[in-house]
């Protein structure tokens, strides 16, 4: 064995991360970062009420009424797992609870088939209760509990009451100072201490956390299921679908990544047109000349497209990248004089450059 | 030949300084994550694990970030974290193995475009050795003589004195040697 080895360095090959691979991965980081949170956050409630659940049952192996249980436990015992603002936490029967605010203090006190128990200590939170006849589901706030059946509703924690806003179905409030019915669109304040209720705004609900509008294209492009989410994406009026720039985005790589190529071009064109100021927009350029030369065969359009990225973004090494692509796209429409000139341009600004040879080539410069 | 450094999206060194605040991940992952990727696949040998570890990298490097300020001290960094994350996915690929559950891809397509019919063939047979080998001296190996790592830099990455940096990089050539006595 010869010590050609340690001229390895020199043929290892290196992974060519152009601008648009670097976003797609960059997006594709951000979901994965989103889905262990959510994950986590899930983890530690399930965790938390297991936990809470198992020390009631050695406590009252009788099974006393749960009310003693909860007076029992102890507070030092009880988890405390602040969800994050806006985060649903699902329960197992498929109910819903969101922290309406980063102050927010949820904890899941018991879950089983027939009964859910949470205890909101402090700020807001919206619920969305699976209907579940066989199974009680109470929310305490203090000496306020909610008691549900199939329904939605908001409950806010302050030190001067708590506020019940019903947003779908019916729900009991009981208190110390008795207990009251309130239906959809209802909302009161309950004091803690038995006094009359504080009057005050209705609690604001939530932002919808129910099931997302089926006919929403974009949660389906970012968990990756591209052809559903492409499917979707059609059915939308045109000039519908995205206006922001994330979204024109992410609808072109949708179309692209679901093998629909051409789709993919009206909304990197619409992106570069309406927000040329927009960091983003060289490298949908970009990609636009990508996808115009590859696989569409628009030659003359792609080195436009190229040329506009480097317009957009001269100094970055975009720039470079698009001005090679510009020698080939040139080149491949025929138009040779265009081509090298490019090439010569290329060569001069940048003789170290990694595609030099490629733009040789499609130059007509020679090796 | 020495071959260029993979390319960084670069700021230039005068916008780098104390005036510049932490880095973000975002940002961050713009600049090097072409960069941490090439480390990655030459570690790895697999294209397709490539962009699930970088991810992987960047999000497990992000909170140390916002203390770093040069280049250098970055790409550092990244690379510590990198060797970290790929360790871990090599010892489970051998337990893949192990149950023969591990595809073995065609290693020739590792090499440079450019390189020699010959050097592709002795890539793909060096990767093909380095699957059976234990991780962490496969790594340094690789960072050593396929990435071009001074041995001081492969210490540092591997969180191993340079004793042992050296020690398992030549445990590793004497592998190789006996297994490709014939290339």
């Amino acid at each position: 064995m010869s010590e050609r080895w340690k001229q390895l360095e020199a043929c290892a090959v290196r992974e060519s991360w152009d601008a648009s691979r670097v976003e797609t991965a960059l997006r594709g980081l951000h979901r994965k970062r989103r889905r262990r949170a959510t994950l986590k956050l899930t983890a530690g409630a399930l965790g938390a009420a297991a936990l809470v659940t198992g020390v009631a049952l050695q406590w009252n192996p009788s099974g006393s009424p749960p009310e003693k249980e909860l007076a029992q436990a102890p507070a030092a015992m009880r988890p405390s797992s602040p969800p994050a603002a806006e985060r649903p936490l699902r329960l197992r029967d498929g109910s819903l609870a969101t922290a309406l605010s980063a102050q927010s203090e949820l904890i899941v006190v018991e879950e089983s088939a027939t009964r859910i128990s949470l205890e909101l200590l402090r700020g807001r939170a919206q619920f969305e209760v699976a209907p579940v006849p066989s199974r009680l589901f109470r929310v305490r706030a203090g000496k306020v509990s909610v008691v549900v059946v199939g329904t939605a509703f908001t409950v806010e924690r302050s030190p001067e009451g708590v506020g019940v806003f019903v947003t779908r179905g019916r729900v009991r409030v009981e208190g110390p100072a008795g207990a009251q019915e309130l239906a959809e669109g209802d909302h009161d304040w309950f004091s803690e201490n038995g006094k009359a209720p504080v009057s005050r705004p209705r609690p604001a609900a939530a932002p919808k956390v129910s099931p997302q509008d089926p006919k929403d294209w974009r949660p389906l492009a970012e968990q990756g299921k591209l052809s559903e989410a492409y499917e979707l994406l059609q059915a939308v009026p045109a000039g519908a679908a995205a206006h922001t720039v994330e979204d024109l985005l992410l609808a072109a790589d949708t179309s692209r990544l679901s093998g629909h190529p051409g789709e993919a071009v009206p909304f990197l064109e619409r992106l570069v047109r309406d927000h040329p100021g927009d960091p983003r927009a060289p490298l949908a350029a970009f990609t636009l000349g990508k996808v115009l030369l590859n696989p569409l065969g628009r030659f003359e359009e792609a080195a436009a497209a190229f040329a506009e990225a480097r317009a957009l973004s001269p100094q970055s090494n975009l720039a470079q990248d698009a001005l090679a692509r510009e020698v080939e796209s040139y080149s491949r429409a025929g138009q040779l004089e265009q081509a090298g000139e490019r090439a010569r341009e290329y060569l001069r600004a940048y003789p170290e450059g990694p595609r030099r040879g490629a733009v040789r080539h499609f130059g007509g410069l020679g090796p | 030949m020495v071959s260029p450094r993979p390319e960084l999206r670069l700021v230039p060194p005068s916008a780098i300084g104390a005036e510049a605040g932490p880095l973000g991940l975002d940002e961050a992952f713009r600049r090097y994550s072409p960069y941490v990727a090439t480390v990655c696949l030459r570690i790895l040998g697999r294209g397709s694990e490539v962009e699930d570890l970088v991810q992987d990298v960047f999000l497990a490097a992000q909170r140390g970030l916002g203390n770093l300020r040069s280049p250098e001290a970055v790409k550092g960094w990244l690379v510590t974290v990198a060797v970290r994350q790929a360790r871990k996915r090599l010892r489970a690929r051998r337990v893949w193995a192990l149950f023969g559950l591990d595809e073995v891809p065609e290693y020739a397509e590792l090499a440079d475009p450019a390189a020699s019919p010959q050097d592709r063939a002795l890539l793909a047979a060096i990767y093909r050795v380095l699957d059976g080998l234990p991780a962490a001296q496969r790594i340094a190996w690789t960072l050593r003589y396929v990435d071009g790592e001074r041995l001081e830099e492969v210490a540092s990455a591997c969180g191993c004195s340079l004793a042992t940096a050296k020690r398992w990089i030549s445990s590793v050539q004497a592998t190789l040697r006996e297994a490709l006595a014939d290339e």
